[in-house]
């Protein structure tokens, strides 16, 4: 009696722990497949942005795409070292940053309103560089820019296309 | 082995209940408010594992709320799920943030196919109610109302296309939202989302 009350406690914990642990590594799961296809697709390297623009019901690769936006999208890699981001700000539309981890926490944006100038520059890092601007929490994580496009005409297309082709990502070395 | 069985099948259990308890919307929704028919996330707490892998599952690279505010409607002003097999009219009026706009999704979470690729409509491109400027009672109005209408078939004005699905989504979306906003969460005027 007492064995079969053992294993049944067994069991009741081992589905408590997996119902438990699948809230917290989903987001890592999901995080990960969307990594994995989006590298399948040539010329697509980590530390590099990439385009998606007007997302349309062809675009299946993040859920709820919200169709104003055209982004600028890269998955950085910070073990070689700290990295520099740039490019260039529109002056007369939404526009912003976001940089997440891989459980998909978003732990920095910052939009057009927020930088002094219509360049920025930030340098991400997860260790110890004195310049830094932006401390990483993982070595590895995902940039998301917002570009946003209120009438989706072409002209204003091709403008956040400029915009978002000026976004850099270069190796940093820091200055000890 | 048979011990061993059993525990991968609770295992499977647990993955399952927790995948099916996201999935549900009356379920899932502890730690969101109300605001009639939408739901917003008043804070996006990132220490709640269940709430990460929500928004992972339903909204990927979602912002903190602080940048952005996203009401959600999967039912209609009743409680009832919307769905294309009716017809649904939204009246709303401008809301309080840089940047707001309404897309509609479909059963899988993406935008529904349609001719005119419509997915949804923001502060420039819907048509707002005709204002009478010399009416001396509308003149206390700052920007005209509007009627969205969801729909497999085309309306005149403002029509967001529903396609065939038997779960609509209708996400609000408010960019850089007024500060009145955040303490006004559940009361601030939303469309009323009603069956026609």
């Amino acid at each position: 009696m007492n064995k079969k009350l053992f294993i049944f406690s067994i069991l009741v914990l081992v589905t408590y722990a997996s119902y438990k642990a699948t809230f917290y590594l989903l987001p890592n799961f999901i995080y990960h497949r969307f990594y994995t296809k989006s590298l399948e697709v040539p010329d697509r390297e980590e530390n590099k942005f990439f385009m998606l623009l007007s997302p349309d019901e062809n675009a299946r690769a993040v859920v709820k795409p919200n169709p104003d936006f055209s982004y600028g999208v890269a998955f950085y890699n910070l073990e070689q070292g700290a990295l520099r981001i740039s490019g260039s700000i529109p002056d007369s539309t939404y526009w912003s940053i976001a940089f997440y981890s891989p459980n998909t926490i978003n732990y920095f944006v910052k939009n057009d309103q927020e930088f002094d100038s219509n360049t920025f520059e930030i340098i991400l890092d997860d260790e110890n560089c004195q310049q830094s601007t932006l401390p990483s929490p993982t070595k590895k994580g995902f940039i998301l820019v917002r570009y946003l496009c209120k009438n989706q005409s072409p002209s204003e297309i091709e403008i956040a296309s400029k915009h978002l082709n000026s976004l850099q990502i270069e190796a940093y070395s820091c200055i000890e | 082995m048979k011990l061993f069985i059993g525990i991968v099948l609770c295992m499977i259990l647990g993955g399952g209940i927790a995948i099916n308890e996201l999935r549900s919307t009356s379920k899932s929704v502890d730690f969101m408010e109300w605001n009639g028919p939408w739901r917003v996330n008043p804070t996006m707490d990132l220490k709640n594992n269940k709430q990460r892998a929500l928004i992972a599952l339903v909204g990927l690279f979602a912002l903190r709320e602080s940048e952005v505010l996203y009401y959600t409607a999967t039912v209609d002003s009743n409680g009832d799920k919307l769905s294309s097999e009716h017809n649904y009219k939204l009246v709303g009026s401008v809301p309080e943030a840089r940047y707001w706009s309404y897309t509609i999704y479909g059963t899988d979470d993406f935008l529904i196919p349609n001719p005119d690729k419509t997915y949804g409509f923001n502060s420039s491109t819907i048509a707002y109610e005709p204002i009478d400027s010399l009416n001396p009672e509308m003149s206390h109005l700052k920007a005209g109302t509007y009627e969205l209408y969801i729909s497999k078939n085309r309306q005149e004005k403002n029509w967001l296309p529903s396609g065939d699905n038997d779960q609509l989504s209708i996400t609000l979306r408010m960019y850089n939202p007024a500060p009145e906003v955040y303490k006004n969460l559940t009361s601030i005027p939303l469309p009323e989302i009603i069956r026609i």
